[in-house]
């Protein structure tokens, strides 16, 4: 064989291989484009799942007559958005001791560990949800995906919609850069 | 991607080798393109794979116990005989043998458990025909423990969230190992202690291995019980970096005492879909207040049968994208490929096979 048919045979195959292994890459790639987006926004819709879930648990335990089940779901998001402050929960117990005529301590170490499995559960969820806008956008940002989804289009959805619920008090903070120290009484 | 990263210089190599060596043929580089894009495919795969499984312990009970007649293991060499096949200049002379056998069969002493996992106890003699003791001690229903590989994507991840690193200088070789040590075929102990002895240790080992056991199948769960003496709460977080968050199926109890046996604080780790498991068991530990065995077991067996739902791993599955080589993987698999590229690159150049084809 000629060196020019060597050259040719040798760029060819090194091209073919190239073409084939980048076709398969954007393919997969795309794919795994689409699943992380899927994936985002089912968490986004788990996370309210949780969140509802989490005052339905809530309701059944504490025994509230269903004509307050407005009023308490008022309450528990105030103290979810922390707009009672450190005391929110506190608010919460008022707000079932008030309604509930037989509410004793076995009821309130019940609603205790609800509240508390709750809040973990939800933290998890959230922290499922920052997780996996994270492997996404390192999957959208890092060299040669970058170039990938670039070529594709990619993010086809809005990441900053799907944010985290935080509390009011949290955002101030963060806001401010100043916290108080928690007082136990 | 990694595929592809790891192509790329080794391609190059054989290319330009192709195109300036002499001794390659057209035949012979398609051969080493073929053989690089394998090697490359597999040091990728292994890459991805070597990061991705752990092992957990899957825990079951007995449920039968068979000795079994197998073909027999111990073959030999036997009739051997010269066998001259061709003619003339062709004509080769070969020893045939035929395999023989020691024993017309074997028997093999085979425990298996509701998880479908089986034990093979060893024989005494070389057939086996003598049951082995350690056979007849075998119980219906009695523990079982193994090893089982699966993916963690936690784990395998670097970066992700729910990973977890142990950087603790407070308590820097002063924390126990993971028990995954199986002896005797199938028995695990899985009460670990630190800072204090434990009086009965084996027996509190031997209940927590039923209730392993009982639970095992049922609720996929492998329950360990750390004891700790005068321990900050602190001890907990530590331990669970250092264990790397368990294993998937892990219901890890920390449960920490005084001077004078009393409770002090319990925390539990595991990978549940509801909290309400870790938080029931803590509260009802606590409740207990002294180091009771024959009350603290009950609460657990209770406790992880009521509330124990694993977390399925599958719901990491996103950090499948997140799961890349260290640099270490990386720099070692290209050298491996390169290497693998030049030694093929030598051989063709050498090789006369296809002495004939053009060049």
């Amino acid at each position: 064989m000629s060196i020019l048919g060597k050259v040719a045979l040798g760029i060819g195959m090194f091209f073919i291989i190239m073409f084939v292994s980048c076709g398969a890459i954007f393919i997969s790639s795309n794919n795994d484009f689409v699943r992380q987006e899927a994936s985002v926004t089912a968490q986004w819709t788990q996370n309210k799942n949780n969140y509802d879930n989490y005052f339905k648990k809530l309701k059944e335990a504490c025994q509230v007559p269903d004509m307050y089940r407005d009023d308490l779901k008022k309450v528990y998001d105030g103290a979810m958005a922390g707009r009672y402050g450190k005391k929110g929960s506190q608010a919460v117990f008022q707000f079932i001791k008030e309604h509930n005529p037989n509410f004793n301590e076995k009821l309130y170490v019940q609603i205790q560990r609800i509240i508390e499995s709750g809040r973990n559960n939800f933290e998890n969820e959230q922290k499922m949800l920052i997780d996996k806008k994270r492997v996404y956008e390192v999957s959208l940002k890092s060299f040669p995906s970058s170039i990938i989804a670039g070529l594709l289009g990619f993010p086809k959805i809005d990441l900053s919609k799907y944010e985290i619920i935080t509390s009011d008090v949290t955002e101030e903070a963060f806001k401010t850069k100043k916290s108080e120290p928690i007082k136990l009484r | 991607m990694i595929f592809l990263t790891l192509l790329i210089i080794p391609l190059l190599i054989a290319v330009i080798s192709f195109i300036f060596l002499k001794g390659i043929t057209w035949k012979e580089f398609l051969l080493l393109i073929g053989a690089v894009v394998l090697i490359v495919g597999i040091s990728s795969a292994i890459c991805y794979y070597n990061n991705l499984y752990y092992n957990e312990i899957w825990n079951g009970q007995v449920v039968s116990k068979d000795k079994e007649e197998v073909h027999c293991r111990h073959s030999y060499s036997c009739n051997c005989r010269i066998v001259t096949s061709g003619s003339g200049k062709n004509q080769t002379t070969t020893t045939h043998c035929d395999t023989c056998y020691e024993h017309r069969y074997d028997y093999d002493y085979v425990v298996r458990d509701n998880t479908g996992h089986s034990y093979d106890i060893n024989t005494v003699d070389r057939q086996g025909l003598i049951t082995p003791p350690r056979f007849e001690t075998v119980e219906i229903e009695e523990p079982t423990a193994h090893v089982s590989s699966y993916k963690n994507y936690l784990k395998a991840s670097s970066d992700s969230l729910f990973r977890k690193d142990f950087d603790n200088e407070k308590y820097k070789g002063k924390l126990p190992e993971y028990p995954n040590i199986i002896y005797d075929y199938y028995r695990l102990n899985r009460i670990v202690t630190t800072n204090f002895t434990l009086e009965n240790k084996q027996h509190w080992d031997n209940i927590l291995s039923d209730i392993n056991g009982k639970l095992g199948k049922k609720k996929q769960a492998n329950i360990i019980l750390v004891l700790t003496k005068n321990q900050s709460q602190d001890y907990m977080q530590a331990l669970d970096q250092y264990w790397k968050g368990g294993n998937k199926n892990d219901a890890i109890i920390v449960l920490n005492i005084d001077t004078n046996n009393k409770i002090e604080w319990v925390e539990v780790l595991a990978l549940v879909k509801d909290d309400m498991f870790k938080i029931q068991l803590r509260d009802s530990l606590t409740n207990i207040e002294t180091l009771n065995m024959e009350k603290i077991m009950p609460e657990i067996e209770n406790c992880v049968s009521k509330y124990f739902v694993r977390k399925r791993m599958r719901e990491f599955e996103y950090l499948t994208y997140a799961v890349t080589p260290s640099m270490t993987q990386y720099i070692v698999s290209l050298v491996l490929c390169l290497l693998v590229t030049i030694v093929l690159i030598v051989f063709f150049e050498e090789d006369n096979t296809f002495e004939g084809d053009p060049q």
